[in-house]
């Protein structure tokens, strides 16, 4: 009983309104950059579908892997598709 | 009612180590009648007591209660028939000592999933024939020896099964009490019940009520 | 009712229950920990995914980034004009974008260069944005969480960028991106192109990718295949793409998975392990005097299957009340941590909540039915056996 009315109450208060998908809608289109700014240290997890496995390398040159959101965001295939 | 056909019960306790507990045992038991097992322990009374209650199956031989074949029935069966016809009384009673005496009475009605009405008035007639009744919502702890085996009766009679076993019953009585046991037989006798009582005390040596003495040495009746 | 529940049988469970109170607690928090932290992952993770959905829609066709030696390079901006006379494409625009590190903090901001003087992003823009003063030259837009960086550090009406020859460039706050695109703008500041050009001392001819409009989805491919042609030394990014690469982010390659199903594996060894090594002396007689009684094996099992159900439905209920309340409600405190790593501009983590049917379904079927077969397994095992030893 208590989970439904947690979900009724959640449900009215934090589910996205179609006034704030409008919005996201706009901005990333604003933009037009993808992804969300969750982790924002480093640039190929920022910017995950636009950046290239590489791109651990160009950020720093002692090689450091951005754990543990690396570990737990996969790696977007992107970089490596050539077709 | 009751019939040992050329009965062998043998256990195995190890590798190459069975022991035998009955060795050819024929009985034959009318119905309605108040029977006594005697023999010290280790004699083969609890095994015979096992067999009529189809808790075991014997290693040879039948057994045949009211013309039905019980040495091979299945788990399934065997249980169903005890439900119905047997109401066994524990030496150590074996109830459930934390809930009351309502719940321990109640025990073998639960798998018939029956009306609370009807439970309610099968309940009340057993606790009240065995003069347990202003202790049913007691906790079974909190009784004494007497008022607990009585709860033990009451269990065991309230699906009114037509044979009733008891094993060793007044070990752990004293006389008074052991007298007030007899009373009990005595009732159920009446009711036309078949009573199976296995016991080394003297005090059911010489009773009236008693049809028929089976006594028991090594596993052999003598 | 009493056909398909027997309400004797659940009285005589909970009590069983309740002989052994305290390891039955134990346990009971044991599963609605694990099954609180499961669930909390699984919600993060879709929500995040949902949130990805939402956009994804509103993204450029095509991205063409230049790459030189597997290095993004700045992408010639007289390569629209080619681009733009491919068959199908309606739009072809430079883009200059990059980050910006601020030393002070130790934060890093996304840089988005737009032409002001565009109407449509006029438009657009003061929809998004709490705004005091409109978008020109000199004013720049930022998000929730680089106003709070700058804030704390003493910038409230404007901001020196420090430019790659040393000299500092003053820049206005013109106003704030509005909360609710707080995922996806925390940590950018938009400014004119003409800004973000000195900022990064690139030239007019340079610009960072360039995003292609198709009108119709079928040619993407297509067209995007032409770009390729034309220019070899590019790497050519689809929406579909994009689409595909938000579906595999938190797959079962990722971490999470391989952490949740680690934790979980454990836990369940640990539970089951102790119910499967046999049950207690006291247990065995228990039930072998209820089939001395007449109980049948089915009914042994039905027992303990109410047992086993009570326990762990109910954990399973806890576990996620308590998931809910802690990822909606608080923004989950310490598994944010996780997934933003070491960033120093955090997001505040208000995230969507978003009813996933197929995940809980997932948690429930991973935690109840293993833990009521851990307890009916050994059950069984003992009341399918002579129960003679009643009798002794």
């Amino acid at each position: 009983m208590a989970l439904v009315l947690q979900y009724l109450y959640l449900d009215k208060t934090m589910a996205v309104s179609n006034n704030q998908i409008d919005a996201k809608k706009e901005f990333v289109a604003l933009l037009g950059l993808p992804d969300l700014a969750i982790s924002t240290e480093a640039t190929f997890i920022r910017h995950r579908s636009l950046s290239s496995t590489f791109e651990i390398y160009k950020d720093d040159g002692i090689l450091r892997e951005y754990f543990p959101s690396s570990f737990i965001i996969m790696d977007s295939k992107i970089g490596n598709v050539n077709e | 009612m009751i019939e040992f056909k050329n009965i062998n019960k043998s256990y195995k306790l190890g590798k190459n180590n069975t022991v035998a507990a009955l060795k050819d045992i024929n009985i034959n038991i009318k119905e309605g009648s108040v029977v006594v097992l005697k023999g010290s322990s280790g004699s083969g009374k609890s095994s015979i007591l096992s067999l009529v209650s189809a808790i075991s199956k014997p290693t040879s031989g039948e057994v045949i209660v009211d013309n039905k074949q019980i040495s091979k029935l299945s788990d399934r069966f065997a249980s169903e028939y005890r439900l119905n016809n047997i109401g066994i009384v524990f030496q150590k009673y074996n109830l459930v000592e934390d809930i009351s005496v309502e719940q321990n009475v109640i025990l073998p009605l639960i798998p018939k999933n029956l009306d609370s009405d009807l439970v309610e008035s099968k309940v009340d007639t057993a606790l009240d024939m065995f003069g347990i009744k202003h202790y049913k919502n007691s906790t079974v702890k909190n009784l004494s020896g007497g008022e607990q085996q009585r709860v033990a009766i009451a269990r065991a009679y309230i699906n009114e099964p037509k044979i009733i076993i008891a094993d060793e019953p007044t070990a752990n009585l004293d006389e008074k009490l052991s007298l007030d046991f007899i009373e009990i037989i005595k009732d159920l006798k009446k009711q036309n019940k078949t009573v199976i009582i296995a016991t080394h005390d003297p005090l059911f040596f010489n009773l009236d009520i008693v049809d028929k003495y089976i006594e028991m040495k090594n596993g052999s009746i003598i | 009712m009493n056909k398909y529940i027997n309400l004797y049988l659940l009285e005589y469970s909970i009590n069983s229950l309740l002989r052994q109170k305290y390891k039955n607690i134990f346990i009971t928090t044991i599963l609605t920990f694990l099954i609180f932290i499961l669930s909390s992952m699984f919600f993060i993770t879709s929500s995040i995914k949902n949130e990805l959905q939402f956009s994804v829609e509103s993204l450029p066709e095509i991205t063409v980034q230049k790459l030189i030696s597997g290095k993004h390079y700045d992408i010639e901006v007289d390569r629209v004009n080619e681009i733009l006379s491919i068959t199908g494409v309606n739009d072809a625009t430079a883009r200059v974008w990059g980050y910006y590190y601020f030393v002070n903090a130790g934060v890093n901001f996304t840089l988005v260069g737009i032409e002001q003087f565009e109407k449509q992003y006029k438009d657009s823009l003061q929809n998004l944005v709490d705004s005091s003063k409109g978008f020109d030259e000199s004013n720049a837009y930022i998000g929730q969480g680089v106003k709070e960086i700058m804030r704390k550090n003493y910038f409230k009406e404007y901001f020196n960028f420090i430019l790659p020859d040393g000299s500092l460039k003053k820049i206005n706050i013109g106003g704030t991106f509005k909360s609710d695109t707080n995922l996806e703008s925390n940590d950018v500041i938009v400014l004119s192109k003409e800004n973000m050009r000195s900022i990064y001392g690139m030239s007019e001819e340079y610009a960072t990718d360039i995003v292609v409009k198709v009108a119709n989805p079928d040619e993407v491919a297509t067209v995007a295949a032409k770009i390729k042609l034309l220019y070899p030394d590019t790497r050519v990014i689809t929406k579909n793409d994009l689409k595909v690469s938000y579906q595999n982010i938190f797959d079962y390659k990722s971490g999470v998975f391989l952490a949740l199903f680690i934790v979980s594996l454990f836990t369940f060894f640990i539970i089951v392990f102790d119910k499967a090594s046999g049950l207690s002396s006291s247990e065995r007689k228990e039930i072998g005097v209820l089939k001395a009684i007449g109980w049948s094996l089915d009914d042994v099992l039905k027992e303990k299957f109410y047992e086993g159900a009570l326990i762990s439905v109910f954990a399973y209920l806890l576990g996620v009340f308590l998931a809910l309340g802690f990822v909606y409600g608080f923004g989950a405190p310490l598994l944010r941590d996780i997934f933003s790593g070491y960033s120093e501009l955090k997001t505040a983590f208000e995230l969507p909540f978003v009813l996933d049917v197929q995940t809980m379904v997932l948690v429930f079927f991973l935690s109840v039915p293993i833990y009521i077969a851990s307890i009916i397994i050994p059950s069984w095992r003992v009341a399918s056996m002579d129960a003679d030893e009643v009798m002794r």
